[in-house]
């Protein structure tokens, strides 16, 4: 089977047995890889309401058939579990390198199950998988531990994904980190690898993929690479994501009043101007690298020696723009080195910069109120305060005092609280919000809402990008929106997810496709997939049944898990007007909400407390999930 | 006019695209493991150097094979697969490194520069790869050196 390694790896820590399982082309073309089989794994395997830190889990780490090869965004992977998080569905994708060595190795994904006695990694050099004990690595940070793993195996080519002590103990945003600064960020899924005390798993892998069609497959490819070196945002321009990072774009959303300030106050920020993009460059910024297979590198590489916040060192890379809202303008902190030295401790301690932003941002907002106090916390948490939101950072990561209630992540911290905490986290499932402000994009309030894992700022789309006409024409979306509009959106919404989806189950990296990144290459994906795979009657149509069959499933999953009632609900604070700005008074209610949630349901053949019908499920080859969503047992 | 493959370490985002284009080409599926250039990072000095074969003109891979399969021969060091023994004497030789051994064919793997059509400079976005004339190779490298003795004449 070409594109494929055509076997997934099996591991039981509990009894230290692996084993190798065939893909069938069956399987392979339904689910093709990544999100798609990863979700058919969670609800086959997990029991239903099964412990996400207990030996039942699942760890799953899923590739495709395109990783390995020189598709342009195609070093990526998807890991998935059921999450801590949110207890529904669990899934972070991440970049680096470690994809392609995991294909030279010879899989398409692992599957880690059980638990180990003891803290242990797992070695996988080609077809030698081994277990060996990691005791000396408990606490580790990322660097030490890839360093200290590729001395025992004496190979520098080793690439390693980790957990680092958040993860060890169990924070409920504690990451997947992989190749020293790339995270598999969202859903508290380091804490499911901490809890079957997985330390890491090291890849050396000398084999090959091969190609159906070798020549047809590279000439698409060549294609792909002109129209991302043309793209305005990805190619070679002065503003492009490789020249100014993801971070590049701050101002303009100040300036839309869509960059989360205080937490969730406002969306325009006087001090936008210096967490930038631009502003990075001009001061801590080294350069910028890439992932495998990548033609943009928006990774920032930065360093900071001296100074309050100095050791920033160059091998962490440097904050995206995600990190620097979360620990910037979210905690009103306009010190970029601080922001850099936040990125560096959550890339060794192996936390979800988002959540732990957000954490930050929701204990500030507590001590401001005096729901927090100084007792409590140890020291004054006032906005814009960098020293005390690394001392509070360090204190997450440990569980220590304070801390330890902000591990569990805002819903948690906030119930265990009371008293009104919870009009202040924003989350959805537990899920806190991407950087990305809702009530200044309507349509992504939507997806918000609906998406598998909660507040998922990755699913749905970008109002921004349908404000001009033929966005999509691909996707049949030709029409200009208006982005503070929710009318007509559940359908755009709806397709997006889809072909994200799609996407996701390459996995290829968001940025170099329609939806995410805005390059009109459909055909040019379709090309590289069919190419090689030798699928020459793939259809663009199939694709997007691809993308919705796994959105269904990972949909599924959520709500087998919640019991039936899907939880789609916007947090309180989207219902306060955002203060100023050229978003201002925008609010976007539950109330607000409903219509376009019973419309998108339709849409989504689901039923209106949001579960995916029989007769939708059947259409996309799933009658068995349907019977497990009707509560006859679970997939096992 | 011979040309070559230029590098500029400065301009390579270590994406790796040169030694898939490269394995690709030369052995009709991606396996960086076979790839006749090869990327070296140094990450604490955020430095990422791409490496292939500096084709010598007195080549000591050329001087140490017993069995007449490497030649220099208009500024290229052609290897012959068919004459090659599989000794590695040229591995020992190369003071570069940039020659390996490819067990899955017994004979030893360099860059040929594609017959003068290098797969690895056209997948390589950032441009940190160059095929140019190598009387002029050094032209833009001269040029960066003195304008910083010119930036330093400003003060």
């Amino acid at each position: 089977m070409h594109g494929y390694a055509g076997q997934w790896l099996r591991v039981d820590l509990s009894s230290g047995k692996s084993w190798v399982e065939p893909l069938d082309e069956t399987r392979a073309r339904r689910y093709l890889g990544g999100r798609g089989m990863g979700a058919r794994i969670l609800l086959d395997e997990v029991p239903r309401g099964g412990d996400p830190l207990g030996p039942e889990n699942r760890l799953v780490f899923a590739m495709g058939p395109l990783a390995g090869t020189f598709a342009p965004g195609s070093g990526r992977f998807v890991v998935l579990a059921k999450s801590p998080a949110t207890d529904g569905f669990g899934e972070a994708y991440t970049g680096g390198f470690v994809a392609h060595e995991l294909k030279y190795a010879g899989y398409d994904g692992i599957v880690v199950q059980g638990r180990a006695a003891e803290l242990v990694y797992l070695a996988i050099v080609n077809d030698r998988v081994e277990i060996r004990p990691a005791g000396h690595l408990a606490g580790r940070g990322t660097l030490e531990t890839e360093a200290a793993i590729a001395g025992e195996l004496g190979d520098r080519e080793t690439r390693v994904i980790s957990i680092g002590l958040a993860g060890e103990k169990r924070v409920l945003y504690a990451c997947v980190m992989n190749d020293t600064d790339r995270a598999a960020g969202r859903t508290g899924l380091g804490a499911v690898m901490g809890a079957k005390n997985l330390k890491a798993i090291a890849i050396r892998g000398t084999g090959r993929v091969t190609l159906a069609d070798p020549k047809r497959f590279r000439e698409h490819a060549l294609a792909d690479l002109a129209k991302i070196r043309k793209h305005p945002w990805l190619g070679d321009s002065p503003g492009s994501a490789g020249a100014l990072g993801t971070a590049g774009g701050v101002e303009d959303l100040s300036n839309a009043g869509i960059l989360p300030t205080r937490n969730w106050e406002t969306g325009t920020w006087e001090y936008a101007d210096r967490i930038s993009g631009t502003a990075m460059k001009n001061t801590i910024l080294l350069g910028h690298r890439a992932c495998q297979a990548c033609p943009v590198g928006c990774t920032r590489v930065v360093q900071v020696l001296g100074g309050p916040f100095g050791g920033v060192r160059p091998e962490y890379g440097g904050p995206e723009y995600e990190t620097v809202a979360a620990f910037g303008s979210l905690c009103e902190n306009p010190d970029l080195e601080a922001i850099a030295l936040l990125n560096q401790r959550c890339n060794v301690y192996g936390l979800d910069t988002i959540s732990a932003g957000s954490a930050i941002a929701f204990a500030m907002e507590c001590f401001e109120q005096g729901i927090l106090t100084e007792r409590e916390i140890g020291f004054r948490l006032d906005w814009g305060d960098a020293p005390a939101m690394v001392r509070l950072l360090d204190m997450i990561a440990r569980r220590e005092g304070v801390g330890d209630l902000l591990a569990e992540g805002a819903r948690r911290a906030a119930a265990k609280l009371g008293r009104g905490a919870s009009d202040l986290a924003v989350e959805v499932k537990g899920l806190e919000f991407g950087m990305h402000e809702a009530r200044g994009k309507k349509g992504l309030a939507l997806s918000y809402a609906t998406a598998p894992r909660g507040a998922d700022h990755m699913e749905g789309f970008h109002d921004p990008s349908l404000a001009v006409p033929n966005a999509w024409p691909e996707l049949g979306v030709t029409e200009a929106m208006d982005r503070f509009i929710l009318e007509g959106k559940p359908r755009v919404v709806r397709l997006a997810e889809d072909y994200t989806s799609f996407i996701n189950c390459l996995p290829l990296c968001s940025f170099m496709s329609l939806t995410v990144g805005g390059i009109r290459n459909t055909d040019e994906i379709s090309g590289m997939l069919s190419a090689a795979t030798g699928w020459t009657d793939l259809t663009f149509a199939e694709e997007m049944a691809i993308g919705e069959r796994a959105y269904n499933l990972a949909r599924a999953f959520t709500v087998r898990e919640s019991g039936g009632t899907a939880d789609d609900r916007l947090p309180a604070k989207l219902s306060r007007r955002l203060r100023d700005g050229a978003s201002r008074a925008q609010v976007i209610t539950d109330r607000d909400l409903q219509p376009a949630l019973q419309e998108y349901y339709r849409l989504r053949g689901w039923s209106e407390t949001g579960t995916p019908t029989e007769t939708k499920l059947t259409e996309l080859g799933l009658a068995d999930v349907a019977r497990q969503l009707a509560g006859q047992g679970d997939g096992r | 006019m011979s040309r070559m493959i230029v590098v500029d370490p400065a301009k390579c985002t270590n994406c790796r695209m040169c030694e898939l284009a490269c394995s690709l080409v030369k052995t009709g599926a991606f396996a960086p493991s076979r790839s006749r250039i090869r990327v070296h990072v140094f990450a604490e000095e955020f430095k990422h150097i791409p490496l292939a074969c500096f084709q010598c003109t007195a080549a000591p891979c050329v001087k140490v094979c017993p069995a007449g399969a490497l030649a220099q021969d208009d500024g290229l060091v052609r290897f012959v697969a068919e004459a090659c023994i599989g000794c590695r004497m040229c591995m020992l030789g190369c003071p570069f490194g940039v020659i390996a051994f490819d067990s899955a064919t017994g004979v030893i793997a360099k860059c040929d520069t594609c017959d003068g059509d290098p797969e690895c400079v056209r997948f390589c976005t950032p441009h940190a790869l160059e095929f140019r004339e190598s009387e002029l190779a050094d032209v833009p490298k001269g040029r960066d050196f003195a304008r910083r003795v010119a930036e330093a004449a400003k003060g």
